[in-house]
């Protein structure tokens, strides 16, 4: 089962240095938004920690990635070098489209 | 097992709510901030109970029933002890919240329901009986766990308010208690979605219930009530859907959810008290004539309906414009 960082990093991947991507993948429509430095820093493999969260209310995340499809399927915000914080996350078929459209990209 | 589900967190636990909270300047959550006494209490009972939801295990002497007659066991257990509803199955990596460890291998589901005409009572009757309900959840759920870990010598955790590691819905739905609903919250064909759960994880063998369909997901593709009803707007259009498991999932737009929910000092639980599968499915006639009185209240307090099209708009009161008519 793919991790939180997988399926951002596959999104990232789709907007191919953009900051916004909308597409029909697999008959799945996506709209897949980034905003931050570029190139984007590192998404952590690990999550922030409930306890953290609520120890830091002041947080800002540089980066931020919204992933439609159609609906709020995954959004993420983080820091270079930090835990990821998952504002919204829903598994589905989406995850397959998404994992299809990076594995047929012409290269 | 180590777990792989994202669980939303509650209050100041959830990035998103602290996102919100800053953008508007807040330091607190203002539904948190009212203060209830008789929800302060039901929250005091399940923090109490919150270090008791895991315990030393007495020897396994052994036990001659199957696990067929064990899930009985534990079914009869459960309902003595409160629950409306109890469902067992077998605990999956996606039941539990990512990164957590067990050895535990099944999962118990209890819920017991909210007294719909007490919920109609307005935003501070409804946010007393859902308080109340979990904390009689989190009873039930301590009280099972510690009799699998006394009396019959198998690990077993509770999960309920005051602490979790289990990922709700999909554990009730593969329980047999209901289908998803359009408005996020699983649908039972005797209480609805006005019900509220906790859970068992646990090594004593059991037998797995199995999932139910009765329509639900067909109906709420024509049934707008709830969506025109949320005063936040967040529950999406029909055809606006994600597949999880053969399952349509309209996922609710919980930032916008949360406006109504969470940024008002008051209550919202209009989805589930629209929801006509309050007495669609049990047949329950007098249920059936509160809901209708209760939409009919709401169609002349100028709130829209399926039919007009309008929906409530957050920042108004609309809990106390639509409760505590009778």
């Amino acid at each position: 089962m793919s991790t939180v960082k997988d399926l951002a990093d596959l999104a990232l991947a789709m907007l191919d240095g953009g900051e916004t991507r909308q597409a029909s993948l697999l008959g799945t429509e996506f709209s897949i938004r980034y905003t931050g430095p570029d190139p984007a820093p590192e998404i952590s493999a690990d999550v922030c920690t409930p306890e953290t969260v609520r120890l830091t209310p002041e947080w800002e995340g540089a980066c931020t990635l919204k992933v439609m499809a159609p609906l709020n399927v995954l959004e993420i915000s983080w820091n270079q070098g930090e835990a990821v914080r998952i504002m919204a996350f829903s598994r589905g078929s989406w995850e397959d489209a998404l994992k299809s459209a990076i594995a047929n990209a012409p290269r | 097992m180590i777990g792989t589900s994202w669980i939303r967190r509650q209050d100041m636990e959830d990035p998103l709510l602290n996102r919100l909270l800053q953008e508007r300047g807040l330091d607190d959550v203002p539904f948190f901030a009212r203060r209830l006494p008789a929800r302060e209490n039901h929250m005091r009972r399940w923090m109490e109970l919150t270090p008791e939801r895991d315990g030393a295990v007495a020897p396994n002497t052994g036990s001659d029933r199957t696990p067929a007659e064990t899930a009985g066991d534990i079914k009869a257990l459960a309902r003595e002890l409160g629950a409306d509803m109890v469902g067992m199955v077998r605990l999956r990596p996606e039941f539990l919240e990512i990164d957590t460890e067990t050895d535990h291998d099944w999962v118990i589901a209890i819920a017991v329901h909210e007294h719909y005409d007490t919920v109609l009572g307005g935003p501070d009757a409804v946010d007393v009986e859902a308080f109340r309900v979990y904390a009689h959840c989190a009873e039930i759920a301590t009280g099972l766990a510690r009799h699998i870990r006394e009396n019959l010598g198998h690990e077993a955790r509770a999960h309920h308010n005051g602490g979790t590691e289990i990922q709700a819905i999909p554990v009730l739905h593969q329980a047999g208690f209901g289908e998803l609903g359009k408005h996020g919250s699983l649908i039972n064909p005797e209480f609805g979605a006005s019900f509220r759960p906790a859970f068992v994880t646990t090594t004593l063998p059991l037998e797995a219930d199995t999932p139910i369909e009765f329509g639900v997901q067909d109906y709420c593709v024509n049934c707008r009530l709830c969506d025109q009803a949320c005063p936040a707007d967040a529950i999406p259009p029909s055809d606006q859907f994600i597949e999880t498991g053969g399952l349509k999932r309209w996922l609710v737009d919980i930032e916008k959810c949360y406006t109504a929910c969470r940024l008002l000092p008051e209550y919202c639980h209009l989805c589930v008290d629209v929801c006509p599968y309050i007495h669609k499915e049990n047949g329950n006639a007098e249920t059936k004539n509160i809901f209708k009185a209760f939409l009919a209240e709401r169609k002349a307090a100028g709130f829209g309906t399926a039919k007009s099209g309008a929906a409530a708009s957050v920042g108004e009161n609309t809990r106390d414009r639509v409760r505590g008519f009778r």
